[in-house]
């Protein structure tokens, strides 16, 4: 058994699914930029807006992951 | 009111809200310190009075070893009290930078949210939901960062309140001279024992907790031994100050001194610090400062006031300022360095967060 083994700082931990959540958040930026944006409003040939839902979808597996 | 979206582009920003608690609840123990401070400087007093009683009517070798054993009983206490002053200091501080955080992670949240609420119903509009998303990274990045800047506060809190002494620092008590009871009909006070029940506890303070040593120390030598000569100091020397500017010290010990103190700035503070470039506290810096210069001088801020008593207006670098529970060092033009955190340069003052104003001192005087 690795004596030197300690609990995890729960600060740590809380504090590292918070960096986690903005790296996730960078990602959904730039594809909502690359999509340009979301609803029927955004959007040309190459692009593809997400919706509202997938959005949010994807919020909420991003950031939970 | 906020829509789905804002809601989860809010949650973790929440998340990281919560990690900072309200604060001291409960008994406050920066005041419980600061009690114990105050108790202990009225056992101080009392041990003045006792001694100033006692000597009044005894003389001869044997008076002049009780002397100073009282003197090194004195500076134990006044260890002790700066101690207990100095833990009351960083509990403070702590509570305050968590209420600071608090304060700082609820504005971030509410200008997010009200922010975003008012994005949210342009979701449509190209750019936007982009927007929205990256303000959300925005304020989780900036809670992010009060939240680390509030645990390396408090980390340097816990560490100097862990590394604060649990006993008296140097200069340990003197050993009680044969045939010394101590004050009043108790133990004496370097037999192990308590404070006797001389009254002492009960007594009622002579004086705030500001002339804790500052009255008395001043009556009793300080060390003689590590002063020499004023004469051989030898003669004025000037010194190139950070700005470019110069000044002109007493002499060559004092110039060397100012030199070696200015080597120290931005070196963190360190409670007991004593190693330059590493951490230093304040009477840490000025003894090495004069020590690396040729001159001993004592440990504890409030021993500093060594050497002459200088007027304020013939201040000149070298100078020591000094309180109850700290020391400067004037550096010229109108500044003095300090052991603060970091060790820095400061105008030149007479107030120290109310501890008492010994005076400015010439150790080479």
């Amino acid at each position: 058994m690795d004596s030197s083994a300690r609990p995890a700082d729960p600060y740590d931990a809380a504090i590292g699914r918070a960096r986690a959540a903005s790296a996730a958040l960078s990602r959904v930026a730039a594809d909502l930029a690359a999509g340009r944006g979301v609803g029927d409003s955004a959007g040309d040939s190459d692009a593809h807006p997400m919706t509202t839902e997938q959005l949010l979808r994807r919020l909420s597996e991003d950031l939970n992951s | 009111m906020s829509g789905p979206l804002v809601s989860a582009l809010s949650a973790p920003l929440r998340n990281v809200q919560a990690l900072v608690g309200p604060g001291w609840s409960g008994p406050d123990p920066a005041t419980a310190f600061r009690t114990v401070r105050d108790r202990i400087d009225e056992v101080a007093d009392a041990t003045e009075r006792a001694w100033v009683q006692a000597s009044a009517t005894w003389h001869g070798s044997a008076a002049d070893r009780a002397e100073q054993f009282a003197h090194s009983t004195v500076i134990a206490i006044a260890a002790m009290s700066m101690t207990a002053g100095q833990l009351g200091d960083h509990t403070e501080q702590a509570g305050v930078a968590v209420a600071d955080a608090r304060e700082q992670l609820r504005i971030i949240v509410e200008d997010f949210e009200v922010h975003a609420t008012a994005l949210e119903a342009e979701l449509d509009k190209p750019g936007v939901a982009a927007q929205l998303v990256d303000d959300a990274k925005r304020s989780l990045d900036e809670a992010i960062a009060v939240v680390d800047a509030l645990r390396a506060e408090l980390g340097g809190h816990a560490q100097a309140v862990a590394a604060a002494p649990a006993a008296p620092m140097n200069p340990a008590p003197a050993p009680a001279p044969a045939g010394w009871t101590g004050f009043g009909s108790g133990p004496g006070l370097g037999s192990g024992g308590a404070f006797g029940p001389s009254g002492a506890l009960d007594a009622p303070p002579l004086g705030a907790a500001a002339a804790l040593a500052g009255n008395w120390l001043k009556k009793l030598p300080h060390t003689p031994a590590a002063l020499v000569d004023p004469h051989t100091f030898g003669e004025a020397e000037t010194i190139t100050l950070p700005d470019g500017a110069t000044a002109t010290a007493p002499n060559k010990v004092a110039a060397d001194a100012v030199r070696y103190a200015l080597t120290q700035l931005g070196v963190p503070y360190r409670w007991g610090g004593t190693t330059p470039g590493v951490g230093l506290d304040c009477s840490g810096l000025t003894q090495w400062a004069y020590h690396q210069a040729g001159l001993d001088i004592p440990r504890l801020a409030q021993q500093q006031d060594v050497g002459c008593a200088v007027n304020p207006h013939d201040l000149r670098p070298g100078d020591l300022a000094v309180w109850d529970g700290h020391v400067a060092m004037i550096v010229g033009k109108g500044t003095m360095i300090e052991a603060g955190d970091p060790v820095q340069l400061s105008p030149i003052r007479t107030t120290n967060a109310g501890q008492g104003f010994h005076g400015f001192f010439r150790p080479t005087g």
